[in-house]
């Protein structure tokens, strides 16, 4: 008979990976082998260190700061503001874990915080991770100690900041050369946004994130220049958010030729745009939040979105468009309706997805319909198509269709179907009972339900 | 037709349908390149008992549309479900419950076969016995884990362990 001793260590860490911190004291004083995984780096990756004011008080401290040497901390958060006062505890723990130290995130925090943490940031040489979230009320400093300072952050690869002054911009043009990964958010100061984009060519740049909700003048694209282009045209991924009109993103589109990943929230764009999308030819998971398009939808004909690369697919059908016919790589699709106007444009956007040449040959890992209405023949439509898993979320489904789900050629087609938070609309004809879904859970073992409303519609009798 | 069978570090012979070979990466990859009338022989550090009782595992699990267990509600990503233990598979719950003695070699058997879900739920379970036990003794009890701490050794980690309630 085995032991538990026999097992590899990476089973007895997903073992210890389940228990919460009560039991792994516990279990760390069962054996010395036990021990030994608890103090492993492997089992610190795991954890976040969050500081906030009350983890700060006189006896937290203490206890924080031996964890600190015990353990390495590959991850800490400091949130909200840390009395002036307790500074010198944070860039003790901070100095404590200078070596293991990975990602930081600071969230919230005062200007004082700030300037304290970024003095010894130049310590942590494993750094890659840094976020620094501040609203209008949490300014970072004028002067940031190891931005002006020449040592350090070497290794930070991946920044996460908001623009709200002149020091974010150095800290940008500090790390220029080395970034992968940068999440700007903008403030109302814009302006920030544009030298941050046209002074720097980031020569190391593969993903970026654009926020600008906030912003309610729009960038022009007369405004960006020549190292904007540039370091656009070397990215992977784009997420940008904006609100309503944006004129600048078909630009923005059409530098960025070498778009894996693609993603537009909120915003209002042209039909210009959604042409430049079309020509990404290496585009492979593609997201169009859009909210509506400022061409006019009944002027023009709605335009047709067809890339032969994308691999993954979420639409939300508040805008105007069809599907072509070419996608040969797509796997996984999703739409959310946010509005009740949209739902018809949903149901279309399914016809045209059973239109899709070749989709009745090959498996759909994942199809999801968010808050759309599903009436019998958009379940029809579904039904013909191979799925592995079926997810409905928020629909509204009428239930005279429900027999559609036990139907032979659905359980050919789709392997697995969920149903989460839908209403099912039932009409006085129907004879429904509580025993409809005793009866459908039965035949129907891949169909899982979680959180169904039924409406009864012109019902005389509720069962 | 391919026929699999796995022989059982003591050579018994058992004969599985093509379904278990999903379930496991291990046996996946011997069957990949046989041909389609082949009989391929799979020879098992495991022993008879616990193999038999692996077969069985499989066995309950025919009806699950197997290749798709891995996504969706229980996907991998999503660690506020992945890190619960109290959504097992009623019918693993039911075939482990008097399986106590055998749970690590079986633990053992599915890290040998590469079977990701066994892996899961048997992990899942000695969690569960770890989390209901309410004392350090009744862990080493139920998982017949003998104590290797000195007395003064013991007291050294009851100390220091202060810190794993601070995080």
């Amino acid at each position: 008979m085995a032991s538990i001793s026999d097992l590899p260590n990476e089973i007895l860490d997903h073992i210890f990976s389940f228990l919460k911190m009560d039991d792994k004291k516990h279990a760390q004083l069962v054996c010395h082998g036990w021990n030994q995984r608890f103090l492993s780096p492997r089992f610190w990756k795991t954890l976040t260190l969050q500081l906030d004011p009350s983890r700060l008080k006189k006896t937290g401290a203490d206890a924080l700061l031996q964890a600190a040497g015990q353990g390495r901390y590959n991850c800490i958060d400091i949130l909200e503001r840390i009395p002036v006062g307790r500074n010198a505890q944070v860039v003790e723990l901070l100095e404590a874990c200078q070596f293991s130290l990975v990602e930081l995130r600071l969230v919230e925090c005062n200007a004082g915080t700030l300037r304290t943490v970024f003095g010894t940031l130049g310590k942590m040489c494993r750094l890659r991770y840094l976020t620094v979230e501040t609203t209008n009320n949490a300014r970072l400093p004028k002067v940031l100690p190891a931005v002006s300072g020449a040592v350090g952050l070497a290794n930070v690869t991946h920044l996460d900041v908001c623009l709200n002054n002149v020091s974010c911009l150095n800290l940008v043009r500090r790390l220029a050369t080395q970034l992968k990964c940068l999440a700007l958010t903008v403030t109302e100061k814009r302006d920030l946004l544009v030298r941050c984009l046209n002074e720097h060519h980031l020569t190391a740049l593969e993903s970026l994130t654009v926020d600008a909700m906030d912003c309610f003048v729009p960038i022009l694209p007369e405004e960006l220049g020549d190292r904007c282009w540039r370091t656009m045209a070397q990215l992977d991924t784009l997420k940008y958010t904006s609100r309503k009109v944006c004129i600048v993103l078909t630009e923005i589109i059409r530098n960025c030729k070498n778009l894996k990943e693609l993603a537009i929230d909120n915003c209002t764009v042209s039909f210009e745009c959604i042409e430049q999308i079309c020509a990404l030819q290496g585009l492979k998971d593609l997201t169009l939040n859009l909210y509506e398009m400022f061409d006019g939808i009944d002027m023009d004909p709605p335009p047709l979105l067809e890339i032969p690369n994308v691999e993954n697919l979420y639409l939300s059908p508040e805008i105007s468009l069809r599907l072509g016919k070419r996608w040969p790589k797509l796997t996984s699709i999703a739409f959310n309706t946010p509005s009740a106007f949209a739902s018809e444009r949903a149901k279309r956007l399914l016809s045209d997805i059973t239109k899709i040449e070749g989709i009745h040959e090959r498996r759909l890992r994942k199809f999801l319909l968010k808050a759309v209405d599903l009436d019998r023949e958009a379940i029809e439509w579904l039904q013909t198509l191979p799925i592995d898993l079926l997810t409905f979320e928020e629909c509204r489904i009428d239930g005279s269709v429900l027999d559609v789900f036990t139907g032979s050629e659905t359980r050919k087609n789709i392997w697995r179907i969920v149903m989460e938070e839908c209403t099912l609309l039932f009409s006085n004809e129907m004879a429904y009972n509580v025993r409809t879904f005793e009866a459908l859970r039965a035949k129907c073992p891949h169909l899982r339900i979680v959180n169904i409303n039924v409406t009864l519609k012109d019902c005389d009798e509720l069962y | 037709m391919r026929t699999i069978q796995l022989i059982s570090s003591d050579n018994e012979f058992f004969v599985i349908e093509e379904h278990l070979a999903t379930l496991s990466e291990h046996i996946k990859a011997c069957v990949e390149d046989a041909d389609a009338d082949e009989t391929v022989l799979i020879f098992l550090p495991i022993h008879s008992a616990i193999l038999s009782k692996v077969v069985q595992w499989a066995n309950i699990h025919k009806d699950d549309l197997i290749p798709i267990l891995d996504i969706g509600y229980d996907s991998d990503n999503d660690d506020t479900v992945e890190k619960c233990t109290n959504n097992i598979d009623p019918k693993d719950v039911d075939f482990l419950k008097d399986q106590k003695d055998i749970l690590m070699d079986l633990g053992e058997a599915a890290v040998v076969l590469k079977m990701k879900k066994l892996t899961k739920v048997v992990c899942k379970t000695v969690a569960n016995i770890i989390k209901n036990s309410k004392s350090v003794e009744e862990i080493r009890d139920t998982l017949n884990i003998k104590c290797d701490f000195t007395p003064a050794e013991e007291e050294q980690v009851r100390r220091e362990n202060g810190f794993l309630g601070n995080i």
